[in-house]
């Protein structure tokens, strides 16, 4: 296929989200129509929903602002990669914020009723049978945040024009659920709500081929691998009385290896080790520079964070 | 030679981590393998003048 085929093509109305089914190999492009909206987004697997994106994971694979280029991500112990943001005109997107919700109107404005993205979420998803506890995180389209130096989360106004847009390509089927920010009295969408336009493409094999592979790992697991694939039904929580724990590496054994250093080493160490944080500690601080090491060596992602390169 | 020991006090986790990376014959030996990277670490912060 040269050029992309358009299936659908939707205005989301300020106030409003929808709820799309977006197959794999799919492109669901987020358009301005007069600039300066936010939008937040959701995103479930479409046959199972309790695989979902997870903006924690997300931003510590691709950091705070993700891009042109990388994965919304699904939560552990999925980790998959779920979307693939083929195109931002833009470049500036959050995972920093949680969704704004009624309480916020409520307590910080003294709104009884105010859009507010979690309720539109819901509204959405509600057209899929999901509750509104089932609206998770939010990756937020166009919204301009930093951290501040005191380390608090902070927005500002956007420059976004119109026709700037994202361009979500699917690498699963998921039900997608973007919605108009429902901040009208915050710096977010620069004090008033507008529509977005919502448009569904199928790829190109062009666009196809612009996406990097991703690992696929055994840690990577679905219900088939849990010990319990049951989807709880009811909500008191109740103890299981045939439990018995089976927590993976337990019990965690500690072994002694004694290491011989030479005067050089002994003084190569002590140029080096810790002590601020471990005293006179010898062994932890010869235990952090073994560790530290081998992340500087070999560690391919930042620390902490899932390597998405493919060997 | 005057040579002070120390003793490390590993989990199986990590262990396995040193085993690992010796099977890519980084190192022939647990020993080894630390005192090489207590040479390199403490090589690259000479070289970039940082103590720590």
């Amino acid at each position: 296929m040269i050029s992309r085929q358009i299936i659908s093509e939707f205005t989301l109305q300020p106030g409003t989200g929808k709820a799309i089914e977006l197959l794999k190999g799919q492109i669901l492009r987020v358009e301005q129509v007069e600039g300066g909206q936010c939008a937040d987004f959701n995103c479930f697997n479409l046959h199972d929903y309790k695989e979902f994106m997870h903006c924690g994971r997300t931003r510590t694979v691709h950091g705070f602002h993700p891009t042109k280029g990388t994965f919304m991500w699904s939560a552990p112990p999925r980790e998959r990669a779920m979307l693939y943001i083929l195109e931002d005109t833009v470049g500036r997107n959050d995972v920093l914020f949680p969704r704004c919700s009624a309480y916020v109107y409520e307590a910080s404005y003294g709104f009884a009723v105010h859009t507010n993205c979690h309720d539109i979420q819901a509204e959405a998803q509600r057209e899929y049978g999901l509750t509104p506890d089932d609206v998770h995180d939010s990756f937020n389209l166009f919204m301009c945040t930093g951290v501040d130096a005191d380390g608090h989360a902070f927005m500002t106004r956007q420059t976004t024009k119109p026709g700037d847009h994202v361009d979500l390509l699917a690498l699963m089927d998921v039900l997608a659920v973007p919605n108009v920010c429902g901040a009208d009295v915050m710096k977010t969408s620069n004090f008033a709500l507008k529509p977005l336009k919502l448009t569904v493409f199928t790829a190109t094999e062009a666009d196809l081929a612009q996406v990097p592979k991703t690992p696929i790992l055994a840690s990577q697991r679905t219900p088939k691998d849990f010990r319990n694939p049951v989807i709880k039904t009811d909500r008191p929580l109740c103890r299981d009385p045939s439990y018995r724990p089976e927590f993976p590496n337990t019990p965690i054994v500690v072994s002694e290896l004694p290491i011989a250093l030479t005067a050089e080493e002994v003084a190569d160490f002590n140029a080096v080790k810790r002590t601020d944080i471990y005293g006179d500690d010898d062994a932890a601080a010869l235990r952090d520079l073994l560790f530290s090491w081998w992340e500087e060596r070999f560690l391919q992602a930042h620390a902490g964070a899932p390597s998405i390169e493919t060997k | 030679m005057a040579e002070t020991v120390i003793t490390l006090r590993l989990n199986q986790q990590q262990l396995e981590l040193l085993d690992r990376t010796i099977a890519q014959g980084v190192a022939p030996d647990r020993v080894s393998l630390v005192r090489l990277a207590l040479r390199e670490y403490a090589a690259a912060r000479k070289a970039d003048g940082t103590a720590r």
